[in-house]
């Protein structure tokens, strides 16, 4: 006999009960005895709960009454005996060991570890398609109007000089296949900015007087024309915007299960992933930057020369074109690596 | 001292003569010694038979208290939960709904309460439904925060005016997926309600710069509690506002407390350590970054237990389920001890203490929240079957984070 409790569904009384599963199959019966009474069921009319762990199950009986199977083991034994199979029973199985625990951990870290830095990415890539370049331009459509106000001030650049500035990034915005027609270079004394230079997602690429100056010929300014083209041509703000949304999705989907405390644990690796993500854009546009100087024979070095130069005018820790951009030794010794030897 | 038998112990307290009894000197007052026995005797009989007295007057009233039994063993919920996870991973985020009802059955039916266990009946594949419902809102709204900070304060007012629909409607849902002893609870809905006390009072609370939200929290535990019925029995809950401005302001000291008796040490130390190592000022701000999210969290733990703690005490205390009432005994630097503890050791594990946390926290919830049963249990009636609402206002509420109260 297994033990239970029978609920009756009008009131919230308990009484104590016996139950039995008698024959197998689709004839399978409960018999349930409960004080003087005596009830049959067919298996087949109750609704089975799911259990969990070595909690109590629980049976639906039709009518509306239910039962709190008290020896568990006992019934599941029953059932069986009866070949009545429950749905978790695959599932039970996989909790139940500590082998498959084993494994699901491992599972989980590979798994989580191949999507956030494969997955979404690639996941990212494809998605964009479906998204119109035209959106792009939505994302921080307002950024220059308020870099304006607040640091930018009118170029100081001669007209002939910005003309000129403008022919030579036309040139690298040739090759940026059909949305290169949309992207148009602007320039700006940086102020507080600095030497800088990016892209804005409309397809603005902003150049700084400083880094004018700074640079000692044009084929400098190619190399970082290329690299802030390569960000607009592989759509990164988009790209980005993407990526670290489904990455703050998984994120909360994962830790954000304990109330409360678990919004401070959920922000550390959001940031680490998009600092991570970011650092991969950087390493796209380089590669764009370098395919692009070795198909018009501009030699990586004048890149390389002019972010050397940055460095020793700014120091490790200034702002600007190298807060933005980093592994700047890193990208340095890339650039003359695979620079042609003359 | 005088002759020995002279004493009259019947005036001590019974502190006294627990204390008398370790100091006497047997040999020299054996009269004395036996008279402090003797008495220290009736003592105790009458402290038993007053017990007994209480005993029976409360079993005459049918008073019984009932403290909840929470039985999860943090062991074999590490296996249901990592299964879980491996199976939500696998399957693209597919599994996490059924993920979810297998958790909640885990911690309902580890519930017991008079003998009987708590029973979850969420069905996931609604909830699946709500979860893309979530989904594709969490995204809506990051991607507006990207486009531009307009984007972002429509998405926030668009969010605070559904947010009482939203609390209305997960309370709903889980109300009546829960069930004890074959009955269901359920929860009345009042959108109107909830409009004027989230809205309402929300508004009230900020405009007087937080000077009302006392009133605020209490309107809402009220609500909440009180549109939740068992079977066809409602709650009540009438907590005093009084508390929760005491608790405000003892808040508002530790938390004043705190910043000056850590904050400022702490900033100094790091800024003498960072010259002195002669660290650039880049890698001084981070690390002091670091530091201060550290201490930050660790502070917000330590006032969150507090806070949590009075405030619950003085709802559930004041909580009634016909005749029946309830008492919370939830203490505060127990509570801020779990909290801190699980964050600490989350942190440390990379998640992987996750099961414990949380069944360490439940526990510790669940068993300082008793029920006063005064008379029967048994005599609850069911009321008509309430038909379960989508799972989306229930899931978008988890998503934002969105606090519906508990």
């Amino acid at each position: 006999m297994i033990r239970a409790q029978l609920y009756d569904g009008r009131t919230s009384a308990s009484r104590e009960a016996q139950l039995l599963v008698e024959g197998g199959g689709s004839f399978a019966r409960l018999r349930i005895e409960a004080g003087a009474t005596e009830t049959i069921v067919p298996l087949a009319d109750v609704a089975i709960g799911e259990r969990v762990g070595e909690t109590n199950r629980l049976l639906h009986l039709p009518g509306g009454a239910s039962l709190e199977v008290l020896d568990n083991t006992a019934f599941d034994e029953a059932l069986a005996a009866a070949e009545v199979h429950t749905p978790e029973a695959p599932l039970r199985r996989l909790e139940g060991r500590w082998t498959y625990a084993l494994i699901a951990a491992l599972a989980t870290v590979a798994g989580s570890v191949l999507f956030v830095r494969d997955g979404i990415p690639a996941l990212a890539a494809h998605a964009v398609r479906y998204i119109p370049e035209s959106v792009d331009s939505y994302i921080g459509a307002d950024s220059l109007a308020v870099l304006d106000r607040s640091v930018f001030h009118p170029s100081a650049l001669s007209a002939e000089r910005q003309a000129e500035l403008g022919r030579v990034f036309a040139e690298v915005a040739a090759d940026a296949g059909a949305g290169g027609a949309r992207y148009r270079l602007v320039l700006r004394a940086g102020g507080s900015a600095g030497a800088n230079a990016f892209a804005l997602p409309s397809g603005i690429v902003v150049l700084t007087d400083q880094l004018e100056e700074l640079a000692h010929d044009d084929d400098e300014l190619r190399g970082v024309f290329a690299h802030e083209v390569g960000h607009l041509v592989n759509r990164h703000a988009m790209r980005l915007l993407v990526q670290t949304s489904a990455s703050a999705l998984l994120v909360v989907g994962v830790f954000g299960d304990v109330s409360g405390v678990s919004t401070l644990a959920a922000t550390a690796p959001t940031v680490l992933l998009n600092a991570a993500y970011s650092r991969n854009a950087e390493r796209e546009a380089d590669a764009f930057a370098f395919s692009w100087m070795s198909r018009h024979g501009v030699k990586p070095d004048h890149l390389a020369d002019l972010l050397e130069r940055l460095a020793a005018a700014h120091g490790d820790t200034a702002g600007g074109y190298l807060a933005s951009h980093p592994d700047l030794r890193e990208r340095m010794q890339a650039f003359r690596r695979d620079a042609p030897q003359p | 001292m005088g002759t020995d038998g002279e004493i009259d112990f019947s005036s001590y307290t019974l502190e006294q003569l627990e204390d008398a009894l370790g100091r006497i000197d047997r040999s020299l007052y054996p009269r004395n010694y036996q008279k402090l026995v003797m008495e220290l005797e009736r003592r105790r009989e009458q402290a038993r038979a007053s017990q007994a007295a209480a005993a029976a007057a409360n079993a005459a009233a049918g008073i019984v208290r009932h403290r909840p039994q929470f039985t999860a063993k943090p062991e074999e919920y590490f296996r249901i939960w990592i299964v879980n996870l491996a199976l939500t991973i696998a399957t693209l985020g597919i599994y996490s709904a059924w993920a979810k009802v297998r958790k909640l059955r885990y911690f309902y039916s580890s519930t017991t309460l008079a003998g009987s266990a708590f029973g979850y009946h969420g069905d996931p594949v609604r909830i699946l439904r709500g979860r893309i419902i979530a989904a594709v809102l969490a995204a809506a709204y990051f991607g507006a925060s990207r486009v531009s900070p307009l984007g972002t304060l429509v998405m926030l007012v668009v969010i605070g005016l559904a947010w009482p629909w939203l609390l209305v409607k997960s309370r709903m849902f889980t109300m009546r997926v829960t069930s004890w002893r074959g009955l269901r609870f359920d929860f009345a809905p009042d959108y109107a309600g909830a409009y004027r006390i989230l809205l309402g009072w929300g508004a009230l609370a900020i405009l007087s710069l937080g000077i009302l939200s006392p009133w605020f929290l209490r309107e809402r535990y009220r609500f909440v509690i009180a549109r939740g019925r068992y079977g066809s029995t409602a709650f009540e809950c009438n907590p005093r506002v009084g508390r929760f401005y005491k608790t405000m302001f003892a808040a508002i000291g530790l938390g004043l407390v705190g910043a000056i008796a850590l904050f400022v040490p702490m900033s100094f130390v790091l800024v003498t350590i960072a010259s002195a190592a002669g660290a650039s000022k880049a890698v001084t701000g981070a690390v002091s970054a670091v530091a201060m999210g550290g201490l930050y969290a660790v502070w917000l733990s330590v006032l969150h237990g507090y806070v949590q703690s009075r405030n619950l005490n003085e709802v559930f205390g004041k909580t009634e389920l016909g005749p029946h009432r309830f008492v919370s005994s939830l203490a505060a630097h127990t509570l801020a001890g779990i909290y801190l503890s699980n964050l600490f050791l989350i942190v440390l594990t990379l998640g992987f203490y996750t099961p414990w946390a949380q069944i360490r926290l439940a526990r510790y919830r669940l068993e300082c929240t008793e029920l006063e049963a005064h008379g029967s249990l048994d005599e609850f009636a069911a009321a008509a079957a309430a038909p379960v609402p989508a799972a989306a206002g229930e899931e978008i509420g988890s998503v934002f984070d969105l606090d519906f109260g508990f």
